[in-house]
C-alpha cells in the first residue's frame, strides 16, 4: 500500500490530509471519469521538449495561479516524492498532497491521495508536433471526483470550469516563461459517465471538509496551546 | 526517447476468450492500435480479454491511462480484463496505480487462461499471481479471484482451509474511523472502580 509521507512540514504550509493518506487512481474515485487534455503551442520559442519539461519541473510552483501553493519536495520532482498543496476551491482553503508517480526527461505524473478533489493522475509532458515541428506543452488529467460532495461541485458548482482555468493559467505561465503568448486548447472526454456508488464513503476523507474544520478550530488550538504548561 | 515500434496481434483462443499480444512501447501513441486490437478480439460471446505484456518494452503513465480507458470499455461490455507477462517493475506500477485491484494479473498465459475459464486449462493454474491478491480491497470486490477458490473446492474433502478462504469483510464502521489515539485508553481509573475481592471484602 502506498501512502503519502512528508519528512518535514514546509514552512507556512497546512499539512493536514497528507501523512498516511493512500493514493487513489481513477478506478477508486466516485464520480464520472474524465480525461482532460490542455495544450499550448510554444510558437517561436525555439525550445525542445526536454528544456520545457526541465523548466516546468524547476518552476512548477511559480506557474500556479495566485492563492494556490505547491510546496514541492526539496529534492525536486522525482518519483516517490510527496508534495503538499494548499489550494483554494470555490473560495475555501483545501490542504492536500500529491505523489510524484513518474518522472522522466519528457514528462512527469502526479497522483492524488484520498480526500483530494479528484482521484486520478495528471501528466505533464512536452513533445514536438510532427506536422509543423512546433514544441507543445501538455497537461493531461485522468480523473474521477473523489466523493459525492466533489462530484456535485464539479457538475453543478462550476468545478470543471474552475479546474480548466487553473490549468490554463499554468500553461499560459509556462509559455510566458519562454516568451510565448498563445491560447490554450482544451479537449474533454467523458471516459465513463457512471458514478461508482460503492466509493461514496470516500466522503469521510474529504480534505475540503477537514481543512475547513481545521481552520475553524484554529482559535481553540491557540487557546489550548496558551493554557498548556510549558514543558 | 524515440518510441519502439508498437505491434499488437490478437488471438481468439476460445469462443469466450481473446488475447492481445503487446510488443513495443505502450504510450499515448498506442491508443488507436490498442482500441483496434480490442475491437478485433472482442465480439459476441467473448467474456474475457487477456493482455500479454511479455513483449512490452516501455510503458509510461499515458499508457497506463490507456489501460484504464480500455478497462472501462471492457467492463461496460460485461467482460473481464486479465493480464500476464508483466515484469516486476510494471507489476509494481500496477500496484502503485491500484490497477491490480481491477485487472487480474497472472504469471503465465496458462494461468490467465485458466482464470478466464478456458476449458483446456485445469483449475491448478488458477491461482492468481501474488500481485493480484496483494493488499488493497477486500477480496469480495476482486471478482476474478472467486472462481479459482470455487474450483479448488473438490481438492479439500474437509472443506476449504481457512487460509484459502476470502478474507472476512472488513468491519466498515471501524474501517472508516481514524485510529483512536493511545492517550484515550484509560484503563487505570476503571480498574480502581472495581470492588475489592477476597477475604477483606
Amino acid at each position: 500500500m502506498t501512502t503519502l509521507r512528508i519528512a518535514e512540514a514546509p514552512e507556512g504550509a497546512i499539512t493536514i490530509n497528507v501523512n498516511g493518506r493512500r493514493i487513489v487512481g481513477p478506478l477508486q474515485g466516485f464520480g464520472q471519469m474524465w480525461q482532460k487534455t490542455y495544450r499550448i503551442r510554444l510558437v517561436g520559442a525555439n525550445v525542445d521538449p526536454l528544456t520545457v519539461v526541465r523548466a516546468w519541473k524547476e518552476h512548477f510552483a511559480e506557474f500556479w495561479p495566485p492563492r494556490n501553493r505547491f510546496y514541492g519536495p526539496l529534492t525536486g520532482i522525482a518519483p516517490g516524492e510527496t508534495a503538499v498543496l494548499n489550494i483554494t476551491v470555490s473560495g475555501m482553503p483545501l490542504s492536500t498532497g500529491v505523489l510524484v508517480l513518474y518522472a522522466d526527461d519528457e514528462s512527469f505524473t502526479l497522483m492524488t491521495p484520498q480526500g483530494h478533489v479528484f482521484a486520478g493522475w495528471i501528466t505533464f509532458s512536452s513533445f514536438v508536433d510532427p506536422s509543423d515541428g512546433v514544441t507543445v506543452a501538455q497537461a493531461q488529467v485522468l480523473m474521477r471526483a473523489n466523493d459525492p460532495i466533489y462530484e456535485l461541485g464539479l457538475r453543478f458548482g462550476g468545478g470543471h470550469r474552475q479546474e480548466d482555468r487553473f490549468w490554463e493559467h499554468t500553461l499560459r505561465s509556462l509559455a510566458a516563461y519562454f516568451g510565448v503568448k498563445e491560447p490554450v486548447v482544451m479537449e474533454r472526454v467523458c471516459v465513463d459517465k457512471h458514478v461508482q456508488w460503492r466509493e461514496a464513503r470516500n466522503i469521510w476523507m474529504n480534505s475540503a471538509v477537514r481543512t475547513m474544520l481545521y481552520v475553524l478550530a484554529a482559535p481553540v488550538r491557540w487557546l489550548t496551546r496558551r493554557r498548556a504548561p510549558a514543558r | 526517447m524515440p518510441d519502439a515500434p508498437l505491434r499488437m496481434s490478437v488471438r481468439r483462443v476460445s469462443p469466450t476468450c481473446g488475447i492481445i499480444d503487446i510488443q513495443g512501447d505502450l504510450t499515448a501513441a498506442a491508443e488507436a492500435i490498442l482500441m483496434d486490437a480490442y475491437a478485433q478480439v472482442s465480439g459476441p460471446g467473448v467474456r474475457a480479454i487477456i493482455l500479454n505484456f511479455s513483449g512490452l518494452q516501455y510503458m509510461n503513465s499515458s499508457g497506463i491511462g490507456l489501460l484504464v480507458t480500455l478497462l472501462i470499455r471492457i467492463n461496460r461490455q460485461k467482460q473481464r480484463m486479465l493480464a500476464f507477462g508483466l515484469s516486476d517493475h510494471y507489476q509494481h506500477i500496477f500496484e502503485l496505480t491500484r490497477l491490480n485491484e481491477a485487472i487480474g494479473i497472472y504469471a503465465t498465459e496458462s494461468a490467465a487462461l485458466a482464470a478466464a475459464g478456458v476449458a483446456e486449462f485445469p483449475p491448478d493454474h488458477m491461482a492468481p499471481h501474488p500481485a493480484t491478491v496483494a493488499r488493497g480491497r477486500p477480496p469480495e470486490r476482486s471478482w476474478f479471484i472467486t472462481p479459482s477458490l470455487v474450483s479448488i473446492r473438490p481438492r479439500f474433502p474437509g472443506g476449504i482451509p481457512p487460509c484459502l478462504l476470502p478474507l472476512p469483510r472488513p468491519r466498515t464502521t471501524r474501517k472508516w474511523m481514524p485510529p483512536r489515539p493511545a492517550t484515550r485508553r484509560r484503563r487505570t481509573p476503571r480498574s480502581r472502580a472495581t470492588p475489592p475481592t477476597g477475604p477483606a471484602a
